[in-house]
């Protein structure tokens, strides 16, 4: 697993694209910036999980009678990964609900602004 | 009776009466009480019936759609899982109850949807007291935080704000409990619980094990918000309605506590014991700072559902503390704490809730010569602010007795002193709120005005409870002590 992880290339990308994603969470000072952080975090991991299911020279796994068997790649972490995005896409409503509160309250979304209006 | 339903009873019965809610009760406050009181009462029963059946040692297993585990997705009920499982239900069953007048006062007509999502807070926190599925356990995990971002976003004020914070932090919380799982299944192909402990046997120690394994604690300790990891807890506990902190702070945080027990002793210990001690140092040290710390902030408060709020994060640092022992002792502590502080703090969040609706004000100031005006309630908070202290014979004395033996046993004179210290720490702010209640002169003189009473009757029973589970405790740790020590030896890890 450690040489996999020196070796392969995919899993540097999610890394670096979870990277990008707290800062932005933790750099901006915008709620839907931070917000955008949030989602770009979330991808990587799907992504992390949707390269693990990869084989090499594997096919869709449909087992069909004729055909003879084949490398085939794992189902289970697309269909984890499926559930994983319904939750994401969940998580980004409410939080989109709740950024229009915070806006139609405070008017702004600028976080130094907000700290400053809601004392 | 098949008890062998009840772990996916557990999440079906408050599911449907959400969706009950939401299909014919949205224009009823009344129906739509009725709806959560008896559903969350349905599941008392099943609860207590798992709790009866599991408190000698026995574990529920259902699988769902009839596929068998590890194939399928296995919900399984074991001792401590139906200790909290109760705790969740009955606590629930008295919010609801309660809910009523304070909901009507602080978020009119949005009452049947406050039922609706709570109800769905309980269906997803008893499914992850029930699951035996690391992924299931993310879903619920995932579900039981968005009932809480929008419960907590119903209050007033700041409260969109604070919930937006939570959102994001619980979120960063669970998606590192995600991407530890991913570690967890690219390492063993599996997602059962016990499957996995299984096969971390022929796993050798390897630097992405532990960078799972680091990834599941610090996800979960995100959301049981242990220090330094509890930015979220105050603001949102503060601005949320009264009878939403009270579910989310007696309950969520508790539930995340379990996960994580199971994840460090019943997954990984079996298997792996060498890698737990630097976490366990980590996490008893922050559970120690956190007890210091959380009190600490919780005396400078003036606004009573804030230091409720900060006195949360020391208790939480008591549980956290207990985990990291990992004793027999210890870990028995941390499970009775997860109970006797859920009480305490969901009867002290009602109180505090009436007290707001009855004075207009949670300014601790504002609660001079309660005891007069509103006597049942004084002397509730009474009884709980000394379970919260940790005076016998109510049940807050006995999980700190039995986490002072946890400390003696692992030879850590040390953290026994944070442990004595903080009793201290906690007697100042607490006694300097009775104080205030009995030997304050009241700045307006007030009439006697208690709570109505289904809301004064919930919080009495909230006190009783306290006291009961004190005078229990023998009988209750030697099934505590039973169900962790299933933990403990790895009882998990044989199918």
């Amino acid at each position: 697993m450690q040489e996999l992880l020196a070796t392969r290339l995919e899993y540097w990308m999610t890394g670096a694209l979870m990277l990008v994603g707290f800062y932005g969470m933790l750099g901006k000072h915008n709620l839907v910036k931070q917000f955008i952080g949030l989602n770009i975090m979330q991808t990587a991991i799907i992504l992390l999980f949707i390269s693990m299911s990869v084989r090499e020279g594997g096919t869709v796994p449909i087992i069909e009678a004729g055909v003879p068997d084949a490398v085939y790649m794992s189902p289970l972490p697309h269909v984890l990964m499926l559930t994983a995005i319904v939750v994401m896409v969940g998580t980004a409503g409410v939080a989109l609900a709740l950024i229009i509160r915070i806006h139609s309250r405070f008017g702004t979304l600028e976080e130094d602004e907000l700290i400053e209006r809601s004392l | 009776m098949n008890f062998s339903v009840i772990p996916a009873g557990l999440v079906l019965s408050p599911l449907t009466g959400a969706l009950l809610i939401a299909a014919v009760a949205l224009n009823s406050p009344h129906r739509a009480q009725a709806l959560a009181v008896s559903s969350s009462l349905v599941c008392l029963i099943m609860a207590g019936a798992a709790l009866w059946h599991c408190g000698g040692g026995g574990v529920i297993e259902y699988a769902y759609g009839g596929w068998p585990a590890p194939f399928g997705i296995a919900a399984r009920i074991d001792g401590i899982g139906a200790v909290l499982a109760t705790l969740i239900a009955a606590l629930a069953c008295g919010i609801f109850v309660y809910a009523g007048p304070t909901l009507r006062f602080e978020m009119p007509a949005l009452e049947p949807p406050f039922y609706a999502m709570a109800l769905l807070l309980v269906a997803a926190l008893l499914g992850m007291t029930a699951t035996a599925d690391l992924f299931n356990l993310y879903v619920f995990l995932e579900i039981s935080s968005l009932a809480a971002y929008a419960l907590i976003g119903s209050g007033g004020g700041a409260a969109s704000l604070a919930s937006f914070r939570y959102l994001l932090i619980g979120t960063v919380g669970a998606s590192f409990y995600l991407l530890g799982v991913a570690y967890l299944f690219a390492l063993t192909g599996s997602l059962n619980l016990a499957d996995v402990a299984i096969a971390l046997r022929d796993v050798p120690a390897s630097g992405a094990l532990l960078i799972g394994l680091a990834l599941l604690t610090a996800g979960m300790g995100l959301k049981m918000a242990m220090f330094p990891m509890h930015g979220w807890l105050p603001d949102a506990y503060t601005y949320a309605p009264s009878a939403a902190t009270a579910l989310i702070g007696g309950l969520m945080t508790k539930v995340s506590a379990l996960v994580l027990m199971r994840i460090l002793y019943g997954v990984f210990e079996p298997a792996h014991a060498a890698l737990l001690p630097p976490l366990q140092t980590v996490i008893t040290a922050l559970g120690c700072v956190g007890i210091v710390a959380g009190s600490l902030m919780a005396v400078a408060q003036r606004d009573l559902k804030r230091l409720l709020a900060y006195s949360s994060i020391a208790h939480l640092g008591f549980i956290a503390l207990g985990i990291g022992l990992g004793n027999q002792a210890g870990l028995s502590a941390a499970v009775y704490h997860m109970v006797a502080h859920g009480v305490a703090k969901a009867t002290l969040f009602l109180i505090a809730g009436g007290v707001a609706l009855r004075l207009g004000s949670r300014n601790t100031h504002a609660l001079a010569g309660l005891h007069r005006t509103m006597p049942w309630s004084a002397a509730a908070l009474v009884v709980a602010a000394l379970s919260m202290i940790g005076i016998p014979p109510t049940a807050g004395f006995f999980s700190k007795w039995y986490l002072m033996i946890g400390c003696l046993d692992a030879g850590r004179i040390d953290l026994f002193a944070v442990v004595v210290a903080s009793t201290l720490l906690s007697a100042w702010y607490f006694l300097r709120l009775l104080e205030t209640i009995f030997f304050t002169e009241p700045a307006a003189q007030r009439h006697h005005e208690e709570l109505p009473l289904p809301m004064l009757g919930t919080i009495v029973a909230g006190a009783v409870a306290l006291i009961v589970l004190g005078i229990l405790n023998q009988p209750l740790i030697e099934g505590v002590i039973g169900a962790t020590a299933m933990l403990a030896t790895g009882k998990m890890g044989t199918p």
